[in-house]
């Protein structure tokens, strides 16, 4: 509790730190304007408004097989990198064994490698087995890739939790596993939300890893927005983005009004 | 073993072995790093051997692209840190919730808006006719070259890498007491002194964490400077996915991806050696962020 | 380090009307007190009452929307608290974790500019004052809760101040080091001859350590005097209940005389003159005599409830309209009366204090 006359920062700090934020909002707001703007180039301030790059993104079928792609490897690599994250956090902060700290490291070390090598190095495998690039293979790179994530949010939810409650509901009656599924579990939905979240963010924007696991058969949306802006000069990657950023809003505020953003960064 | 005993083992199994197929495939990468392709097809011949690598060290360009890579890695680390602190010290001692959670909200959905859509951002308003220039000349002042070149990747990579630092600082400047501060200006500090004095010495755990983590993220950066580098740009990263394309002789190209590894761990282990060390020295201001 | 008598001149401490709101309500309700120099004031109140506010207020955290708060007759409240001389032992002693001992006493004289020589002489004063010498080249971190505390009160006596402010000091040492360091902080403040002020919850303490007591409630003093005032004589119900007076019964007066049901006690202070008809009459269990049944002058009632409280024990006692009350005696030879005795209870009027607030 400090109720203070003024804060510990100078105003010339404050307008600092305002200015940083801007700086952080700009490209955000900047294409949100840009995708509704009437003209491929922009022109500030924009002669008129229109979906029609929203339209031309849907036409595409490029865009739109990507789109399915990201969403079939996102919604799959979720749950099964929460399945695999899930014990393991339970494993690491519930129970002591030897060689713990190392299994921590170890676990956490995809999050370490560059994009490009985990590309690379899943690359070399589906060479080596005789298997084909596709959805498959970008599964299991992103599963091996993103549990991390999910991993850490889980954890750290679990060291805030009290064991002794499970003790409590065992001593009730209830056996190892229902004492977790009505008592642990429940109390684990911001580390299930943040882990699943950043899960799915990674899944669906990872671009470095992607980029060596597709083909002209199976692409993802990041790898085909690239491509596509390599070669065109127009707004409609701009309206993929809006779109993206509008799905994020609506995550952000889901989160918010389920658990509390606050809550949730304490898990970051 | 008893059943107590195995236990956290039996539920580490999905993740030790989603861990095993990782290693598998980094196993797979670096035994092709040893191999050598047969000129002009998909197979590998010969003995394990260490040329790869050897050709790997001598190639200018690969030096060059090492070099960038730390250098850039450093500067976008750097300008991070600079306009993440102040932001990051703002929200911590900020007396209003509005507004903590206002920057909260805002960073978490940058986060959540991904790469691609924030390079792209970045490619339109940096460019000739992009917002930047458009409002420069405007006001009748000559159009800036800001992307296409180094300068653009290094804004577009601190702009990615802002949320993620912030956020992680944040984490660890709210352990810091604000008892502290008070006392300090009890003692006859200005709110600077007690800043310079108290604050500042007690955040830098916190500072190296977040730091790391963000050299961690630039020397990793790919997408940036292959969309915002114009082709000029050349981070190990986009060394190694140009040579792939054009070349494809795999095993060349591991060799690299592997020496980039290799750097890119001691770096983080130098790091994280540092953070340890001054961890200690503050020792019991903060758990370990 | 300077001791009574040769150039620490205790201050004199004024506040007037303060008034500070958070929100809709008011944390510090027009309060006005006046510590003379080289007093022990103690805030004494419970959770919430202000007292922890209005003390930030005199160190310069809080700004309050109206009222003075003056040194020897000088303003300080518009100064920010690094301009101010006065030095504060925060609750959680807010030692710096990163310096040493020598470096966190030393801090408030970096400050103000002391140069070295002077400053090295100054901390090994105060750090021998605090009995702490032999910890100076220890961090925080490495130190007892009572050697911490040392070193935040080392810490605030070496700058000198003006006043020394305390915020509830003892609350996290355990009670034989509380009481021990109680008795030492008294020793220094008075051998300092600094004024001093020390917020607190615990009326033992405030008993204690006081020159003067000022009991907060609600963000208001409700009774500022010596220690034996505010114990004997509450003036208030708030002030008697806190202070650990265990019968508060509502009594009408007449003919000078109190009546609380049965009970009636004649020449209580201040009966016959009261303007109303109404009061409270507050007594407390050690003040009550237990008698046979219907002795002369007793009023009757019977035991409900008896506990051992070591040297006394504690009755709850049922007076004939139900009311009950709590009394003391001493532990005699005899058993405790049993649940279910009659006896006559009188209490001495001396020991009644009639509270109309």
């Amino acid at each position: 509790m400090s109720i203070r006359a003024a804060p510990p920062y100078s105003a010339a700090v404050a307008l600092c730190a305002w200015l940083v934020m801007l700086f952080v909002l700009l490209p955000v707001a900047f294409i949100a304007l840009y995708a509704f703007n009437d003209t491929a180039y922009l022109a500030l301030p924009p002669r008129g408004l229109t979906l029609h790059w929203f339209a031309n993104f849907f036409a595409n079928t490029r865009f739109r097989d990507a789109l399915l792609s990201s969403l079939v490897i996102a919604f799959a690599v979720t749950p099964a990198a929460l399945l695999v994250a899930l014990p393991a956090a339970i494993a690491l902060v519930r129970y002591r064994f030897p060689g713990r700290e190392l299994v921590n490291v170890a676990l956490m070390s995809p999050l370490v490698v560059p994009g490009v090598v985990v590309g690379i190095s899943f690359l070399s495998l589906a060479a080596a087995l005789g298997l084909g690039l596709g959805t498959s293979t970008l599964i299991v790179a992103m599963t091996c890739l993103a549990f991390p994530f999910a991993l850490r949010a889980l954890v750290a939810n679990l060291h805030g939790l009290d064991p002794a409650l499970e003790d409590a509901a065992r001593n009730l009656g209830a056996t190892r596993l229902r004492a977790f599924a009505l008592v642990t579990l429940p109390q684990l939905k911001p580390g299930v939300l943040a882990g699943g979240i950043f899960v799915f963010v990674e899944a669906i924007d990872n671009f470095s890893t992607a980029v060596f696991l597709t083909n002209s058969r199976t692409t993802t949306l990041p790898v085909e927005a690239f491509s596509y802006i390599r070669d065109f000069d127009d707004p409609t990657v701009a309206a993929m983005a809006v779109l993206l950023m509008a799905f994020s809003a609506v995550l952000v505020l889901a989160i918010d009004r389920l658990v509390g953003l606050d809550r949730l960064l304490d898990l970051h | 073993m008893n059943a107590d005993e195995r236990r956290p083992w039996l539920l580490l199994l999905p993740a030790l072995l989603t861990l095993l197929v990782f290693a598998v495939a980094f196993a797979m990468f670096v035994s092709v790093s040893l191999r050598t392709q047969v000129a002009g097809s998909a197979v590998f011949a010969g003995a394990a051997t260490f040329g790869n690598y050897r050709a790997a060290l001598a190639s200018p360009a690969v030096q060059d692209a090492a070099w960038n890579t730390v250098r850039l890695a450093g500067e976008m680390t750097l300008l991070t840190a600079l306009l993440g602190y102040p932001l990051a010290y703002v929200v911590a001692r900020s007396p209003s919730p509005l507004f903590r959670r206002g920057v909260l909200f805002g960073l978490v959905l940058t986060l959540l808006s991904g790469g691609v859509t924030r390079a792209y951002a970045w490619l339109v308003l940096l460019g000739n006719r992009g917002l930047v220039n458009q409002a420069l000349a405007a006001i009748g002042l000559p159009t800036v070259r800001l992307v296409h070149n180094e300068t653009g990747v290094v804004i577009g990579v601190v702009h990615f890498l802002l949320p993620f630092f912030v956020l992680t600082l944040l984490a660890a400047l709210r352990g810091i007491p604000v008892a502290l501060e008070d006392a300090a200006r009890n003692l006859g500090a200005s709110r600077w002194r007690a800043f310079v004095h108290v604050f500042l010495p007690l955040s830098i755990p916190g500072l190296i964490a977040a730091a790391s983590l963000s050299f961690a993220g630039a020397l990793s950066a790919f997408l940036f400077p292959e969309l915002l580098g114009g082709g000029r740009v050349r981070m190990a990263a986009n060394l190694i996915y140009e040579r792939i394309v054009t070349d494809y002789n795999l095993p060349r190209v591991a060799a690299m991806a592997a020496l980039f590894l290799v750097l890119a761990l001691a770096a983080l282990a130098m790091l994280a050696i540092l953070q340890r060390a001054l961890a200690r020295r503050f020792a019991p201001a903060a758990e370990a962020a | 380090m300077t001791a009574a008598g040769s150039g620490t001149r205790g201050r004199r401490l004024d506040i007037e009307g303060l008034v500070k709101h958070f929100g809709a309500t008011p944390a510090i309700d027009s309060v006005t007190l006046s510590v003379p120099p080289g007093a022990l004031v103690t805030l004494l109140g419970p959770s919430g009452c202000g007292k922890t506010t209005l003390m930030r207020t005199i160190a310069g955290f809080v700004v309050p929307e109206a009222g003075d708060v003056r040194v020897d007759g000088r303003s300080i409240v518009r100064l920010p608290p690094e301009r101010r001389s006065t030095a504060m032992l925060f609750q959680s002693y807010g030692l710096f974790p990163h310096m040493d001992v020598t470096g966190n006493v030393g801090f408030g004289l970096r400050m103000r500019g002391v140069p070295q020589a002077e400053r090295e002489r100054r901390i090994g004063d105060a750090l021998r004052m605090t009995r702490i010498a032999e910890l100076a080249a220890r961090f925080p971190a490495q130190l007892s809760g009572g050697q911490q505390q040392r070193v935040a009160l080392a810490r605030a006596i070496v700058t000198e101040p003006d006043i020394l402010l305390l915020d509830e000091p003892f609350g996290a040492l355990d009670q034989a080091l509380r009481e021990h360091m109680q008795v030492e902080l008294r020793k220094l403040q008075q051998s300092l001859a600094t004024t001093a002020l020390v917020v607190t919850h615990d009326q033992h303490e405030a008993l204690m350590l006081s020159d003067l007591i000022a009991v907060m409630n609600a963000g208001r003093i409700e009774q500022f005097g010596a220690p034996s005032e505010v114990y004997d004589r509450p003036a208030t119900r708030f002030v008697a209940g806190f202070m650990g007076v265990e019968n508060l019964l509502a009594a009408t007066l007449e003919d000078g005389r109190a009546c609380a049901g049965p009970l009636i006690v004649a020449g209580v202070d201040g009966a016959a003159r009261s303007a109303s008809a109404s009061a409270t009459l507050a007594f407390r269990a050690d003040a009550v005599r237990i008698e046979a049944a219907g002795s002369a002058g007793s009023a009757p009632a019977h035991v409900v409830f008896s506990s051992h409280r070591g040297s006394t024990v504690l009755y709850e006692l049922a007076l004939a309209d139900d009311r009950t009350i709590l009394a003391s005696e001493p532990r005699s030879g005899g058993d405790v009366r049993s649940p279910g005795t009659a006896v006559g209870v009188r209490v001495d009027a001396n020991a009644c204090t009639l509270l109309t607030a």
